[in-house]
Formats: C-alpha cells, structure tokens, sequence
C-alpha cells in the first residue's frame, strides 16, 4: 500500500506536527504512515481524506490492484 | 409496523453505541509514574529480604512465606499500572503496539511452558505459583510495547523535519 499524504502534506506547507494536531494522533503516527510502517485505521483514513479534500482512493493506493 | 421500525432504530442506536463509544479505559497517565514507584518499593523489598539471609530461591517457591507473596503483589500492582496508564498521546499507533506487545507477551510464555514441559530438563522450571506468571506476563508486555515505542521513536528521529 502506498500513500500520498506526505506529497499532499507538502502541497499544503504544513508540518508533521500540525497534521498530527488536526488529526487528533500523534507525529510519530504521521510518521510511521507517510514512511509506510503503519496502516492507518478506516476512520483516520477517512479524516485525512476529508482533511485533504480527496477521496481515499486517491490518498491510499494498493500497489498490487490500483497501479496501471 | 411502526413497532419494527423503533426497535430497528433502537437496536441500531445500542450497536453504534457499542461500536464506536466502547472503548478500553486507562488509567491517567500520573498513574505510571505512581507504578513505577511501588515497583521500587517492591523491589527495595526484596532486596532487603535477601540480605536478611533469604535465600534467592524462596521467592519462587510454593510454600513461601506469606511476606514473599506480599512482594510480588505489590510488584503485580505497580506493574498493572505501569501498564495500563495512559500513555501522552493515546492514538492508534499506540493501541497497535499495544496489541503487538501483547501478542508478543503471550507468544513468549506459551513457547517456554511448551518447551519446558516437553523437554523437561527440570520441572522446577515449570513449578512456580501462578502470581509469578502473572508478574512475568505483565513485565514482558510492558519491556515489549517500551522496546516498540523506542524503536519508532529512534525511526522517527531520522526523518523528523522532512
């Protein structure tokens, strides 16, 4: 599974910290799934994708399925 | 047919209810330090025992003294709530590793008991009062889900500022 959050956190100038804040997780757990060590749960999913105004599809893509 | 309809909504309501609102109840964070404090107090026990001549091995025997019990309940209390406080940030990630050190924990135990049963080279190894299990269960969840948090942490500080 590969993510654009880091790419669409950078877009958007902001740091691990202060998505961690809006998110309500730590910066460790921005971290572990930008770096791709942590699923995160669908409800945080959920958020970020409503936090970055894309839908999860676009966030979170399954390397084996969803890459042409 | 509006009967149907409010018990649906009811029965709805007590699953969303269960689903989202029900979750584990930890200690306050204050809690640990708080453990972290009768588990000195334990071990200063303890080491106070030996030096008044108690040899090592009485604190896993069966017919112990009633004071040798004393001490590894107080060490299993300090332990519960090192373990079960809080921890700063109590998100996922930290529920996951949480799981992971449990998993570990019992994973652990199960493959000593299988071992030392089957092998028996001595079965002292396997004859100890339970109330030592349980400290052993509980000291190794809580090295377990430390030795994870150090390690992300350790990841983390790589790439803090990218």
């Amino acid at each position: 599974m590969i993510n654009y959050i880091r790419e669409e956190r950078k877009i958007r100038k902001l740091s691990q910290e202060e998505l961690a804040k809006a998110m309500n997780v730590s910066r460790q757990t921005i971290n572990a799934i930008e770096a791709g060590r942590y699923l995160p749960s669908l409800p945080l999913a959920f958020k970020l994708s409503q936090y970055f105004e894309k839908t999860v599809n676009e966030l979170f893509v399954n390397e084996v399925f969803d890459v042409e | 047919m509006l009967i149907c309809k409010v018990n649906f909504t009811f029965v709805k309501s007590l699953y969303s209810f269960n689903m989202f609102k029900s979750r584990i109840v930890f200690l306050p964070f204050v809690f640990r330090f708080i453990g972290l404090a009768i588990v000195l107090i334990a071990l200063a026990m303890a080491i106070l025992k030996l030096t008044n001549g108690t040899p090592f091995g009485t604190f896993f025997r069966f017919d112990a003294d009633i004071r040798v019990y004393a001490i590894h309940a107080i060490l299993i209390l300090g332990f519960f709530m090192i373990a079960f406080s809080k921890d700063h940030i109590e998100d996922e990630l930290v529920q996951h590793f949480r799981t992971k050190a449990v998993f570990f924990s019992i994973m652990l135990h199960a493959v000593f008991f299988f071992v030392f049963t089957f092998t028996s080279i001595t079965l002292q190894w396997i004859n100890f009062p339970a109330i030592i299990l349980m400290n052993s269960i509980i000291f190794v969840y809580i090295l377990a889900f430390y030795i994870l948090k150090i390690r992300e942490n350790y990841r983390n500080s790589n790439n803090r500022y990218e």
